[in-house]
């Protein structure tokens, strides 16, 4: 019976040492979780913070006038995006215009290109009008001598015509002295005479229209020396402008 | 047509500025007189005659220098050469006298055109050409003849060089000249215009 007590009080302290063994590994991991858990509390607290802070930053706080504002903001620049798009169609629509028009402008430009390299090569001979000048010249020049020519004949002609009305005189006095027998000679005389006076009016008259003649002849000869130079030198202005466009 | 009393005086002038500066040597060096002059005073004289042509688009300017084959004037000429140092270059022949006044000539025509260049944008300018002794004034007369004046140069009542200027055209012509231009020769001289 001894034994039995003894043995059931020793069964009733080793389950005791156990229990309390037991009991004591629970408390630590009770304590352990307690721990865990009191650090995520404050891990959350310390998230809650930041993310109230995090949203304080980004969603600031707005009174009722300040969001009536925003949205009459919002309303404005929805009517200039709307306009600005308007505008932008209309600008696409010009655009495209643009572009046909410009095609068209290059396909002028091409053509204009043609043209203007055709008058380069027009002007370059129209330089050939030198010739044409020099030719006139050497024309005009030889007129200018023609008429120098006759003008010493015509100067020539004139001393003869005085000396035949010296002669004819000559012959009036020898007819006289001849008396009766010289009467028919006298009448000669007298018409050689006056075809000599008409011949030396004539001559004058000649003589004026040359000196006249020769005038004219020397200024269109001037005129058409100075004109060429000139036109020359137009078509030379010209042509190097032509150059600078080619350029 | 009626022609502007203006451009007729501006005319004149271009003829005696350039005149007095074309024959600068020989007028600096001797005691001639210049005097303005008309058609009936240089038809008296016998003298010698060049003419230069200066053309724009519609209208030509004609200039004539005249000059006495005298030896007046070349001795006026031997003076000048040796005042300048300058070898003095023989006016003997009547030849000579030509080439002379045709080298005057040019220095003339060419003033004038530089100072015509004020109103007319295109312009230009012959050779001079000796006239024969018969020519006279009355023949460089006609239809589009529409101003001409005259100039004389003379020693002692003795016309030895002269210069006249006609303008011919069609239509209107109007020469506007700066005035500045002529300020400094007519301040050392009279200047007179027909």
């Amino acid at each position: 019976m001894l034994y039995l007590f003894a043995g059931l009080a020793l069964l009733f302290l080793i389950t005791t040492l156990f229990l309390a063994f037991n009991h004591t590994h629970l408390r630590n991991n009770f304590d352990a979780a307690q721990v865990k858990l009191a650090q995520g509390q404050q891990s959350l607290r310390e998230l809650q913070a930041e993310l109230a802070a995090a949203i304080k930053l980004q969603v600031p706080a707005v009174s009722e006038s300040d969001f009536e504002h925003l949205t009459q903001q919002y309303n404005s620049l929805n009517t200039q995006f709307e306009s600005c798009s308007e505008r932008c169609s209309q600008a696409e629509g010009e655009l495209g215009q643009a572009r046909i028009e410009l095609s068209n402008y290059s396909s002028q430009q091409s053509n204009n290109e043609v043209v203007l390299q055709g008058l380069v090569k027009e002007m370059e001979r129209l330089k050939d009008l030198l010739l044409t000048f020099e030719r006139w010249n050497a024309e005009l020049t030889a007129l200018i001598d023609h008429n120098k020519m006759m003008q010493a004949q015509n100067e020539g002609f004139s001393t003869i015509v005085k000396q035949t009305i010296i002669l004819a005189l000559n012959a009036s006095i020898e007819a006289a002295c001849a008396g009766e027998y010289g009467r028919g000679f006298a009448v000669v005389a007298d018409e050689v005479r006056s075809l000599a006076v008409k011949s030396e009016n004539l001559n004058n008259e000649y003589k004026s229209h040359l000196s006249k003649n020769e005038v004219i002849t020397i200024s269109t000869f001037q005129d058409i020396q100075a004109s060429s130079q000139l036109i020359l030198t137009a078509i030379n202005n010209f042509s190097s402008r032509l150059n600078q466009i080619q350029l | 047509m009626a022609y502007s009393l203006h451009s007729q005086e501006c005319f004149n002038k271009v003829l005696t500025h350039s005149l007095r500066s074309a024959a600068s040597d020989i007028l600096d060096s001797s005691s001639l007189n210049e005097s303005a002059a008309n058609d009936a005073d240089l038809s008296k004289h016998v003298m010698s005659r060049i003419m230069l042509t200066i053309a724009g688009i519609d209208f030509r300017i004609t200039f004539l220098l005249h000059y006495a084959d005298s030896q007046a004037i070349r001795g006026i000429i031997k003076s000048t050469s040796s005042d300048e140092g300058v070898p003095a270059s023989s006016v003997e022949h009547s030849e000579e006298l030509d080439a002379y006044f045709l080298e005057m000539g040019n220095r003339l025509c060419g003033e004038a055109k530089r100072l015509c260049y004020e109103s007319f944008d295109h312009l230009g300018m012959s050779t001079p050409c000796v006239l024969s002794e018969r020519t006279t004034l009355a023949d460089m007369h006609n239809d589009d003849l529409k101003c001409e004046g005259h100039v004389v140069f003379r020693q002692m009542d003795k016309t030895l060089m002269a210069g006249s200027v006609f303008v011919y055209s069609k239509c209107d012509l109007e020469l506007a000249l700066d005035e500045s231009h002529f300020a400094e020769q007519e301040g050392t001289g009279e200047l007179e215009f027909f």
